[in-house]
């Protein structure tokens, strides 16, 4: 997966320019990122367990699971961890 | 956040309607709330005031639990304070002029205790039982005049078609779909008129029923006929006392149709004893059928066909004694670790049963509740979403009777497509829980991820303001 960064508009957010990669299996993660800084904080991002939520089902319950590189559910919780504001990157 | 301190203009703008006397209260925007510049706002003569507001924290403190295990410590509290603070100033009022309660659950907690289970009233519902009986022979009336047409024309494609014929296993699968959705029709119309009674498990959601160990289950228990007595099982009613009641509220809920079922289950029992083909199967079905007849409850019923539908009680041990529960609350309970807080000890990575809760909004009892250790995350902000749409439902039916179309429609693209986060396509419920949340926390990433979404929670913490307001 190629990782884009994510430049803030005024109300929104727009896909910038490409920054690395990343692949995920079985196996693990491993990044290619030029930045330094940007490759050591996603390393020890990744190097625990991602949390995925589901609905508890028949109530509004918000149950939630670790996931690990491989399982169902990781790709989508790496790419919701990885929009939020202290990355604020985009996975492609 | 301290009361006094500098707050921000982002909580509500508020603009008085002419003459009136009325006030349009709109939330926060996207870019107010994510550039900051919410502290500061620039007059009309260009100047910059910092404005001086009262924090959230005393609306936020009025939705707290005051007594018994749910009421927050003084450390969970300035959590709650610091999360919610975010929200709008008006739809908190909503809140707590609707009277939703917040609590925090601690290792060891009981959900009984924490006041969101509500037992059954066994009396109120047998009292009804009549009543309940005309309102389902009309809503039966209504589904078999758009199915039993249906039903009848794929009954005549499939008669003649050997069982290996890839015509049959396709009619077949549109017969068993077509039942599918009249017992989704039965499910939602018995819920609409308000009684207590469900199809014998009631049809999952497109994502359950894809991922859910609860489909697998589901899928075994419909396979096949079932007497009263499994589906009393099923529900708890494990001892003759639970047992006899059940069978009195299925009797109760199903009348002739029960009776007729149970023709039809001892004439398969017969036709099955007849055409058994060694004289050990002709014995043991024989068995099976003096059994059944002297005890109805052992007659298997073909519970799908016959519409049969089952009480909204489920039997747990509370006590020694026995609490009866609806099925949404015996989730609830068994989620929580049966009551305990415990989280169970198998935790399935597939489905997250058995997994640990976060939080659960109660809407029967408008309660939410959060796990100690995510008072600081976005779970209290996402149960308040599931709140918030409740209190606009309640505070303004008609409004919301306009809203939730569009939100379903919101939803249905967004869970064949893509939008905020992935829980946000679990159900129409969780989608518009996380635009609040997505709002609060971080409105600029909804908005580029689900702009419909965006549009949607604004509109809704506009009417929670407005509503709050008054």
């Amino acid at each position: 997966m190629l990782l884009y960064e994510l430049l803030e508009t005024e109300d929104s957010l727009e896909v910038g320019e490409c920054v690395g990669e990343l692949y995920a299996d079985q196996e693990g993660v491993e990044i290619v990122v030029d930045d330094p800084d940007l490759r050591e904080r996603l390393f020890s991002l990744l190097d625990q367990p991602l949390t995925r939520r589901l609905q508890a089902p028949h109530t509004l319950g918000t149950a939630e699971v670790a996931v690990h590189p491989g399982e169902e559910g990781y790709e989508d919780a790496l790419v919701e961890r990885l929009r939020k504001k202290d990355f604020r990157l985009h996975l492609e | 956040m301290a009361d006094g301190t500098v707050s921000t203009v982002r909580k509500v703008s508020e603009s008085t309607n002419g003459g009136n006397g009325s006030t349009s209260v709109a939330p926060s925007t996207a870019a107010n709330r994510a550039t900051g510049a919410s502290e500061v706002r620039a007059t009309e003569a260009g100047d910059q005031v910092q404005f001086t507001q009262p924090s959230n924290d005393h609306l936020v403190e009025q939705l707290f639990e005051t007594q018994g295990p749910g009421k927050p410590n003084a450390t969970e509290a300035a959590q709650l304070q610091k999360s919610l603070g975010v929200v709008d100033a008006g739809a908190l009022q909503l809140l707590a002029r609707q009277g939703t309660r917040i609590g925090v659950v601690n290792p060891g907690e009981n959900m009984y205790q924490m006041g969101v289970l509500r037992e059954v009233d066994l009396q109120q519902m047998q009292q009804n039982m009549p009543g309940y009986q005309a309102r389902m022979a009309e809503l039966d009336q209504q589904l078999d005049a758009k199915y039993k047409p249906l039903f009848a024309d794929m009954q005549k494609r499939i008669k003649g078609l050997s069982p290996d014929d890839p015509l049959r296993v396709q009619f077949d699968l549109q017969l068993a779909q077509l039942q599918g959705d009249r017992t989704y029709e039965l499910s939602q119309g018995l819920e609409a008129a308000g009684i207590p009674a469900r199809p014998l498990l009631p049809p999952l959601s497109a994502k359950e029923a894809s991922n859910s160990q609860l489909a697998q289950m589901a899928s075994q228990v419909t396979e096949g006929p079932l007497p009263t007595a499994a589906m009393g099982d099923i529900h708890g009613a494990n001892t003759p006392e639970r047992l006899k009641e059940f069978e009195g509220l299925m009797q109760g809920l199903n009348g002739e149709r029960l009776t007729a079922a149970r023709q039809e289950g001892l004439e398969s029992m017969r036709a099955r004893v007849a055409s058994a083909k060694t004289p050990e199967d002709k014995a043991r079905f024989q068995g099976y059928l003096d059994a059944a007849l002297k005890d109805p409850t052992q007659i298997p019923i073909d519970h799908r066909a016959s519409n049969i539908v089952v009480p909204n009680v489920h039997y747990v041990d509370k006590d020694g004694g026995t609490s009866r529960l609806n099925l949404h609350d015996r989730v609830s309970l068994n989620n929580w670790g049966d009551g305990t807080n415990q989280a169970a000890p198998q935790v399935n990575p597939q489905t997250g049963e058995g997994s640990v809760l976060r939080g659960q909004y109660f809407e029967d009892v408008n309660r939410l509740l959060v796990r100690d250790t995510m008072v600081g995350t976005e779970t209290p902000v996402h149960e308040v979403g599931h709140a918030i749409e409740g209190a606009v439902q309640r505070a303004d039916a008609k409004y919301y009777a306009d809203f939730e179309p569009r939100l379903m429609q919101a939803y249905e693209t967004a869970r064949n497509g893509s939008t905020v986060s992935a829980y946000a396509q679990a159900s129409p419920r969780e989608y518009i829980a996380e635009g609040v949340s997505h709002y609060y926390e971080d409105p600029k990433a909804l908005k580029a991820t689900d702009p419909a979404l965006y549009a949607l929670t604004q509109e809704l913490i506009a009417k929670a303001n407005q509503l709050g307001s008054q």
